[in-house]
């Protein structure tokens, strides 16, 4: 037996399952307040500058400023998404006993884990696509400025980098899943991860370059662009911020740069908007980043797996 | 002689008691140097110059030195004909003068050249006759110069004005009218060629005229447009203006245009396009074209690239070119690099050709990209990532 009927089975017990629902509710509901107040604020700019490029992508990063884009939010709300999937991916089965039944089936012992991080990446994907699916209708409508080919082009590498992003989070839950046998400690143990990586990490990168690079007022500039390149390079440790990173520069093209740089290096320079390769090129290692973080994840949690004494489960 | 003037002495004393200036006046004339007998026609600019046409006078002064009242008969022994010439005296023609001895009476002698007058000293003779045999002459002498005795004169400041073919010339001139009466004058130029174009203006007005009032004694300044045709070839070119009245006084002024060679230069790329992709910290090069679209050849070019960014570095070969011809072009290779630490996006920068004729600058726009070598190590670690996933599956998947 192959892969198949695990994946179809894993995919209908998340998409009926009610933590989908919730997820899903509060995601559509960020999701769409987000791109309101984003399609409100380009229709007011549009009005007093209408000819502008871009006009599309900034559906996905605007904020009025009391709300933040899009984008911010699948970077927040993401890794929840990828954590409710697969938390319990594995021993949810061992608590119930079920697992050393699905495996005295014929069915190969990799198939198991292959396929329910499949089935947990194919849910995150079909979700995903239908909330940019969702914002992209009701933006149109809004702002009704359709997008070009390479806007296109960018919001499918958006989201291909959103799948890996969230997909990371669920080879973390399912490597959690593997550790503990509680459904529950993996749970918190997955948004604990999620939590510091989201918001401590930030904190603890500006304290440790602080402490590396003290700044003031007065400070030279090498100080000051030492310190904010040491707390950018420790804050990249999170994949929350390689995510925010790589698509800050991929919805907008007439970002520049991503790290901090001197002005002489900005002397002369021209405002406008960068070809996608350059903006891939920018945010390149971020992209390699969260990729590479996803397939390791998710390749140690699968040698966990395979290595693991199944009689003892 | 003393006793004459002694007896004179004491009749104006009787006369002018009323009057102490003219008793001062008589005492001073007391020690006169002595004067010989009989009467005298004297004046004291006896020989003066002026120009044609323009009358002048000689205040003369006739005088008795007699010891009776003599009537004296002025006449003109001789002067050129047609230069009518005319005694006066307190606006009436004089012909004869009365007086008593040792008085003496200024008449003013009048005579005017004609306009026609060819330069050159004339003398004319007066003379005073008395019936009683007595005689007094007296030349006097007139200088006639080639200056124009008219009136009417036409003057500028800058005679000669330099410019490109296509440059409106304007010639600031001047109308000064000394005919003595308020007149409206003609004014009239002939321009090299029917291509060109010379109309009058006056100042700080923008109407087209062909003749302008002047009040008697006054000054008018008169805007010469001079519109040059696109294609003059450099060459000094005369314009002539000329300003007359209804009465035939007449002035010119000699104005020139001096048509030099049109300088222009510009900078462009074999396809027309100003802007390049650059990659940070590599050396770029372009192909830079510098045309001469002027009428005159430019020399010594040398290239320039002025608001580079910091760090940026540009240079040309050859960075000096002797001469361009017009109409002729010249190829010239510009290396940019920019800076190793460029930011990716768009940078301005002028490139300049300058020579001391002509300069054009050109605002290029280079894109810089970041190079591509991360972003193949990033694909070797995804390659090696991935693969380190195979080698998993083909290692733990048990079949």
């Amino acid at each position: 037996m192959g892969i198949i009927p695990i994946f179809r089975k894993e995919i209908g017990d998340h998409l009926g399952s009610r933590r989908f629902v919730i997820l899903m509710v509060l995601i559509v509901l960020a999701s769409v307040s987000a791109t309101y107040v984003a399609a409100q604020s380009i229709q007011a700019d549009l009005t007093q500058h209408p000819d502008q490029s871009f006009v599309f992508l900034r559906l996905f990063t605007a904020s009025n400023g009391s709300l933040p884009g899009f984008a911010s939010f699948v970077a927040f709300l993401g890794p929840l998404l990828g954590v409710a999937f697969g938390f319990d991916a594995i021993n949810s089965e061992q608590s119930r006993g079920t697992l050393g039944r699905l495996l005295s089936q014929p069915i190969y012992r990799d198939n198991v884990i292959n396929g329910k991080f499949l089935a947990g990446l194919a849910t995150i994907s079909v979700s995903l696509l239908a909330i940019y699916l969702l914002v992209s209708g009701l933006g149109l409508r809004m702002i009704g400025v359709p997008p070009s080919e390479e806007e296109i082009v960018r919001l499918a590498i958006f989201f291909v980098i959103s799948v890996f992003y969230v997909g990371f989070w669920l080879a973390l839950s399912t490597l959690f899943s593997l550790l503990t046998r509680q459904a529950a400690t993996s749970a918190l143990g997955a948004l604990s991860v999620w939590l510091f990586m989201a918001i401590f990490v930030t904190i603890v990168s500006g304290l440790v370059a602080s402490a590396f690079f003290p700044t003031n007022d007065n400070s030279p500039v090498q100080q000051v662009l030492d310190n904010r390149t040491l707390q950018q390079n420790i804050a990249r440790v999170s994949p929350s911020n390689l995510y925010e990173e790589a698509t800050e520069a991929i919805l907008s093209p007439d970002v520049r740069t991503i790290t901090p740089v001197l002005f002489s290096q900005a002397q002369g320079a021209v405002p406008g908007s960068l070809k996608l390769d350059q903006s891939l090129l920018l945010v390149w290692p971020d992209v390699t980043g969260v990729i590479a973080l996803t397939v390791v994840c998710f390749g140690v949690a699968y040698a966990m797996f395979m290595r693991q004494e199944i009689r003892t489960l | 002689m003393f006793h004459h003037a002694g007896r004179s002495l004491t009749l104006l004393l009787g006369l002018a008691l009323l009057s102490v200036p003219l008793v001062a006046q008589a005492a001073d004339a007391a020690p006169t140097p002595t004067l010989p007998n009989g009467i005298m026609l004297t004046t004291q600019d006896a020989a003066v110059g002026t120009g044609p046409g323009k009358s002048i006078t000689f205040p003369v002064d006739v005088l008795n030195n007699t010891t009776k009242p003599e009537r004296i008969k002025l006449s003109v022994a001789s002067a050129p004909d047609a230069w009518s010439p005319t005694f006066q005296d307190r606006g009436y023609e004089v012909t004869e003068v009365e007086l008593l001895p040792g008085k003496d009476n200024t008449v003013t002698f009048q005579v005017t050249p004609p306009a026609d007058t060819q330069p050159g000293s004339t003398r004319i003779s007066l003379q005073g006759v008395t019936d009683d045999g007595l005689n007094a002459k007296l030349d006097i002498g007139v200088t006639i110069s080639k200056q124009s005795s008219s009136g009417l004169k036409l003057t500028t400041d800058y005679p000669v004005l330099k410019g490109a073919g296509g440059t409106k010339f304007e010639f600031k001139a001047t109308i000064a009218n000394n005919t003595g009466k308020d007149n409206t004058f003609l004014l009239a130029a002939n321009a090299p060629s029917n291509d060109w174009n010379v109309f009058f203006q006056p100042a700080f007005d923008q109407k087209q005229i062909s003749s302008i009032a002047v009040k008697a004694g006054q000054t008018q300044d008169v805007n010469v447009e001079v519109q040059s045709p696109q294609l003059a070839k450099p060459d000094d070119y005369p314009i002539n203006v000329k300003v007359n009245d209804d009465a035939g006084n007449t002035a010119t002024a000699d104005l020139k245009v001096s048509v030099v060679g049109n300088y222009k230069l510009d900078i462009t790329t074999p396809n027309q396009s100003l802007n390049a992709d650059a990659t940070a910290g590599q050396a770029k090069k372009v192909q830079i074209i510098v045309a001469n679209t002027g009428s005159a050849p430019v020399q010594n070019i040398s290239l320039s690239a002025t608001n580079t960014p910091t760090g940026w570095n540009v240079t040309f070969n050859p960075d000096k070119l002797d001469s361009i011809d017009p109409n002729t072009i010249r190829q010239v290779e510009a290396t940019l690099t920019p800076a190793a630490k460029a930011i990716a996006g768009d940078y301005s920068l002028t490139l300049s050709a300058t020579s001391t004729q002509a300069t054009v600058n050109k605002d290029f726009r280079i894109t810089v990209n970041t190079p591509t070598i991360w972003g193949w190590v990033g694909i070797g670690i995804l390659v090696a990532v991935v693969g380190g996933l195979v080698w998993l599956f083909a290692n733990y998947s048990r079949r």
